[in-house]
């Protein structure tokens, strides 16, 4: 199946952002700056996943959900707005959206998304993911490692998970805090925590497949790649 | 008090008054032409008892009415009469009277000629009008009353209608505010007044609405756009130091400012009262999730935390503003918290509180509230968590008390109803 994405969003720049980085990541993105053109390409093709920003020139994003979920009802829709979650989230979710995420957001945790909600609508696409000898189970969040079973705590889990789907791609402190422990970075003192915690996985991946996978990009973060 | 019985009372009020001088008055006057009459009446008998008595000679007294006595010269006087009080032996009492006393002579001979008209006692009288006045005036206030229930029904009716209309409405609801025409001038120009004034409320809580929908908007795409940039520039490899650092900077920059326009925008929407939910919130099992939440946090910190719990303490509200609120007094003491200290929380029915370790108090507890304050000089905080906090308590007319005791900051929150 052709990993296919249709982006509704008016705004140029972000739109050219967000559909270079899912074309880097693998995915084909179509986009549309509003409702009506959004509707139009909907109408005439699939798309397994659909972003879709609230605040358009024609009208509240909203309003595509029912019209999307009525003719697809295995598309995965997800808002990117930049309205507070706390009211769209709600009206978001019960109009049948699948998920949300709040502007401005990371391009990996979008990615992640993505990921998580195509393994979730379609049994199609493998619930299993492989990186050299790890595989990770995402149906029973089971790892193994050279086909034996290896025991990681549930932050560890998605550690992994966030930074093997987001291959050879630079990860902020800030972006896996979030992703992982769901706080806003800015509300929280985090630099030593986060290394505390890579530190760990980093002990435990090498123990197990005697690489280093996780490389410290200075300044930045973190980057999952093989040598 | 409803119009219908203030205008019943007060009326029943001057009523009572204007009843106990009629009252007065009208005993009065009645006992005075009753008076005057029953003299006129007694006089002319006397003038016929004078005539007999000439033409006769003698006259048989009959008493107590009729009495000719004769009398010296030195007692004569002017005629003259008075009230008084004769024994009557069949009741056994003394009964009033009204005598009159006039003076004739006849053939050298002086006469006291006493005439008396028994009288109705003056209990009597006064007994009899009250009960007269008090039927007539109490007939008058149950007619006025029915009349002005019926007036009631008639006139206020229709702005009875309005009153409930206007107490249906909100804001937020998309119902346009649409009163009754009543046809009485005075609430047709009052009513034109309110919707004026709706009108004009309205849209300026829509622009307002508007704005900060629109200010998110406009505000956290270039945000996006700018820390998805960065994101993008990190990946590349052949930068050196001084530009790392540069984008590092840009890429917190937007981190900050994305988390202060959202603070910002929270906190008008608490003013404008986007958040309307309430259901009752239990303290307790909030605070639990989120020390729980911040489980790894705490341990990273070496920071333990202890709960007291007396009573769980619920308190009616928004469940997003409450876990709001939570999220950020709880972020508060972590931040604050030197490491490996103890943050103590205390629930009771009525309160609840949050302590950290420190080593100062905070030189001006009114200021933290304030947005953009900031204690100290970390570049992380955004200064608006606690004016969140604030906002958020104000909402729900919680009270917050600072206190520092023991090398111990405290947040004590305390429940609407004590």
């Amino acid at each position: 199946m052709d990993k296919e994405i249709l982006l509704i969003e008016d705004d140029l720049s972000l739109q050219k952002t967000v559909a270079d980085f899912l074309k880097s990541s693998g995915f084909k993105c179509i986009c549309a700056t509003n409702i009506k053109e959004g509707k139009q390409l909907f109408d005439k093709k699939f798309y397994p996943i659909v972003l879709l920003d609230l605040g358009l020139p024609d009208g509240d994003g909203l309003d595509c959900i029912p019209f999307i979920k009525s003719i697809w009802n295995e598309t995965g829709v997800i808002i990117i707005s930049a309205r507070d979650k706390l009211e769209d989230r709600v009206d978001g979710l019960n109009l049948g959206a699948d998920d949300y995420l709040v502007k401005p957001f990371h391009l990996s945790e979008l990615n992640a998304r993505i990921n998580a909600l195509l393994r979730r609508n379609f049994h199609t696409h493998t619930s299993i993911i492989k990186f050299e000898n790890i595989e990770i189970e995402t149906q029973d969040r089971t790892i193994k490692i050279d086909g034996e079973h290896v025991d990681f705590s549930k932050k560890e889990y998605d550690l992994l998970l966030y930074f093997i789907e987001n291959e050879n791609r630079v990860l902020t402190k800030e972006s896996l805090f979030e992703h992982v422990w769901g706080e806003n970075s800015v509300f929280m003192d985090n630099s030593d925590f986060i290394y505390t915690h890579i530190n760990r996985l980093r002990k435990k991946l090498k123990k197990h497949t005697g690489e280093n996978y996780i490389k410290t990009v200075h300044g930045f973060g973190y980057k999952f790649e093989i040598h | 008090m409803k119009l219908l019985s203030k205008i019943n009372r007060t009326y029943l009020r001057y009523g009572i008054l204007v009843f106990l001088i009629a009252d007065v008055v009208i005993i009065l006057m009645s006992n005075f032409i009753l008076k005057e009459e029953i003299d006129q009446q007694l006089l002319l008998e006397a003038e016929v008892i004078a005539e007999t008595f000439e033409k006769n000679g003698n006259f048989l007294n009959v008493y107590p009415t009729d009495i000719v006595e004769e009398i010296a010269f030195s007692k004569v006087e002017n005629s003259s009469s008075k009230d008084t009080l004769i024994y009557d032996a069949k009741h056994d009492d003394l009964v009033p009277y009204r005598e009159l006393s006039t003076f004739k002579s006849f053939n050298g001979k002086h006469y006291q000629i006493i005439t008396r008209q028994m009288l109705m006692e003056f209990d009597d009288i006064f007994s009899l009008f009250t009960a007269l006045i008090s039927t007539v005036l109490g007939l008058i206030f149950i007619l006025v009353l029915l009349f002005t229930q019926k007036m009631n029904t008639i006139l206020w009716g229709t702005f009875n209608k309005n009153v409930e209309l206007l107490k249906g409405y909100s804001f937020s609801s998309n119902n346009q505010l649409k009163l009754k025409d009543t046809g009485i001038e005075e609430f047709d120009d009052l009513n034109q007044v309110i919707t004026k004034m709706s009108d004009r409320l309205e849209k300026d809580y829509r622009s307002s609405k508007e704005f900060s929908a629109n200010a998110a908007h406009e505000l956290q795409t270039p945000l996006a756009i700018i820390r998805n940039k960065c994101e993008n520039l990190f990946s590349e490899t052949n930068l050196n130091d001084e530009t790392i650092q540069s984008i590092r900077e840009i890429y917190l920059s937007t981190d900050r400012l994305s988390g202060i326009v959202k603070g910002l925008l929270l906190l008008a929407k608490i003013d404008h009262g986007q958040f309307n939910e309430t259901e009752e919130v239990s303290f307790s099992k909030l605070l639990k999730i989120r020390i729980d939440n911040l489980d790894e946090i705490l341990q990273d910190r070496n920071l333990s935390v202890d709960i007291y719990t007396s009573e769980d303490c619920r308190i009616k509200m928004d469940m997003r503003l409450a876990s709001l609120l939570i999220q950020n007094i709880t972020t508060n003491a972590v931040n604050h918290s030197p490491a490996s200290k103890i943050i103590e929380i205390k629930i009771s029915k009525t309160q609840f509180s949050i302590s950290n370790h420190g080593e100062t108090a905070i030189k001006d507890p009114e200021l933290i509230f304030k947005r953009f304050y900031k204690e100290s000089k970390s570049s992380k905080s955004t200064g608006i968590g606690l004016a969140l906090v604030k906002k958020i308590a104000d909402h729900y007319g919680m009270k917050i008390q600072y206190s520092f005791k023991n090398f111990k900051h405290t947040f004590t929150f305390k429940s609407p109803d004590c």
